[in-house]
């Protein structure tokens, strides 16, 4: 089975990084930031379930929104398929390479063969566009890599049915089909639209009270009590820092995807002909800074085990700060796309 | 973010990053993995310390492998139940050596796969005496079964 020509690029995320390449692949040029913001990626969510040592979050929506959104605001066609086994799975996954389809899969990072050990985690909600297969391995493309990847078959097996939070139970999809004549303007604009509304309105005013910026305040609210709940200084440290990767080094452009949405403001401005969405791509920018400043002090204290009930509430009342800003930031935004 | 203040030089871990560019459009960098560059010796020394303090504790019996990995891969005993397809209590339960000896072979086998180690290693501590020693462990088509492979330098 020979390699489909597929450009491989490094992205800030995954699923984004992934959903820009797989159109490029179909002739439809649409950035990775535009991605982000037309999907209405942007988000906060607190999580804190029986499957984690530690409470965490995340800065983006559910895995997968990104593509359902997308696809649904800009009507491409996705063909969706998921498994009972392996070996159908695989058997699948190959015809689709022998017709020349790169096709995405969703695995558990722990399984990726060519990443560093520092960065084996079991997430089972990581993509991959899987474009040829050579002696007995898959060739990969993964946004997090300069370069295309090899996996063996018995880890992408293994990847494709991790089991606990977001089985991927063998899914895989690829674009079934793209606008004839490409993105019509008119669509592309109402879509921007739509993505900004929504992730403003998830931002702000969805009420549930770990979404959005209630739980930016819910999950600063938590980190005073880690200290009962780590068996060490070691592991506390190691969850102080991880704040760090999850705003930074997990797949988010910097930030907390902060940065990728300034950008995706940037170009909605231009597109909208709608100077002051550059101006909100200047504040959330800014608000990104304030985000790394964060990160890179949990960096910090977390290694130098500084990690007293003063630093810890500096921690909270950094975040309570973030919130603010960004309560302020998407009430403005959204009253822009009313 | 400004460009230059996101640079940071360290091939062997890159990421993407948004940054304003000088003209002050914003746009993707490649560049170094900040965390990774300045604390990824806090990381390793980490690791050693749950190493050094399970190892003993495996040596005498206080824990299973089950324990040691758990730690390791900082993972709850909820996770790895759902990953092996067992229930909590039973991940409890083989969390002494003797809970951990009524599990059977198979189920050993998919807390092994969970981990990403051979079924071999969660029976044994694989301690090189010698510092240029390279230890290898290769799988084979049998799923019980992998080779060891022990040399001197890189292999």
């Amino acid at each position: 089975m020979s390699q489909i020509p597929f450009e491989h690029k490094m992205a800030a995320h995954c699923e984004s990084g992934m959903l820009s390449a797989l159109l490029k692949h179909r002739g439809l040029v649409i950035s990775e930031p535009m991605v982000l913001g037309i999907s209405g990626a942007i988000f906060f969510v607190f999580v804190k379930t029986p499957y984690m040592v530690f409470p965490v979050f995340d800065m983006r929506n559910m895995p997968g929104q990104m593509r359902k959104n997308l696809g649904k605001r800009l009507d491409i066609k996705y063909a969706v398929q998921k498994f009972g086994s392996a070996e159908k799975a695989r058997a699948s996954l190959e015809a689709l390479l022998d017709k020349g389809i790169p096709t995405t899969v969703q695995v558990d990072m722990f399984y990726m063969d060519y990443i560093p050990s520092y960065m084996r985690v079991h997430f089972n909600a990581h993509f991959i566009v899987v474009v040829g297969k050579e002696n007995g391995g898959f060739l990969v493309s993964d946004c997090y890599y300069p370069s295309l990847s090899m996996i063996a078959q018995d880890s992408l097996d293994k990847a494709r049915f991790a089991k606990s939070d977001f089985a991927p139970k063998g899914f895989q999809f690829y674009i079934a089909s793209v606008p004839e004549g490409g993105l019509r303007e008119d669509t592309l604009k109402k879509a921007v639209v739509q993505g900004i509304r929504q992730a403003s309105f998830n931002m702000v005013k969805l009420p549930v009270p770990f979404i959005g910026v209630k739980g930016m305040r819910r999950f600063a609210d938590s980190i005073p009590a880690w200290p009962k709940i780590a068996r060490n200084m070691d592991a506390l440290s190691h969850a102080i820092m991880s704040i760090h990767i999850t705003l930074e080094e997990r797949g988010t452009g910097g930030g907390g995807f902060r940065f990728m949405y300034a950008s995706f403001l940037q170009e909605a401005a231009t597109l909208l002909n709608r100077p002051e969405l550059s101006d909100m791509s200047k504040k959330i920018m800014a608000i990104g800074d304030r985000w790394r400043e964060l990160s890179l002090f949990v960096a910090r204290v977390g290694k130098d085990r500084d990690l007293g009930d003063g630093r810890l509430q500096e921690i909270r009342r950094m975040i309570y700060a973030r919130a603010d800003e960004e309560e302020a930031f998407f009430k403005t935004l959204l009253s822009m796309v009313k | 973010m400004k460009e230059n203040d996101a640079r940071v030089d360290y091939d062997e871990h890159q990421v993407l990053l948004y940054v304003e560019k000088a003209d002050g459009s914003y746009g993707p960098l490649q560049t170094g993995a900040y965390l990774t560059k300045n604390y990824v010796d806090d990381f390793f020394q980490k690791r050693q310390n749950i190493e050094t303090e399970c190892t003993g504790r495996l040596r005498k019996g206080d824990i299973s492998p089950v324990v040691y990995y758990m730690l390791l891969y900082n993972m709850t005993p909820a996770d790895i139940a759902m990953r092996v397809g067992i229930s909590k209590g039973k991940v409890i339960k083989h969390q002494t050596p003797a809970g951990f000896a009524k599990a059977p072979v198979e189920v050993v086998k998919r807390y092994a796969d969970v981990f990403g180690v051979s079924v071999a290693n969660m029976f044994q501590l694989i301690v090189p005496k010698e510092k240029n020693l390279t230890v290898t462990s290769r799988k084979t088509a049998n799923p019980y079964l992998s080779v060891l492979e022990i040399g001197r330098g890189n292999q």
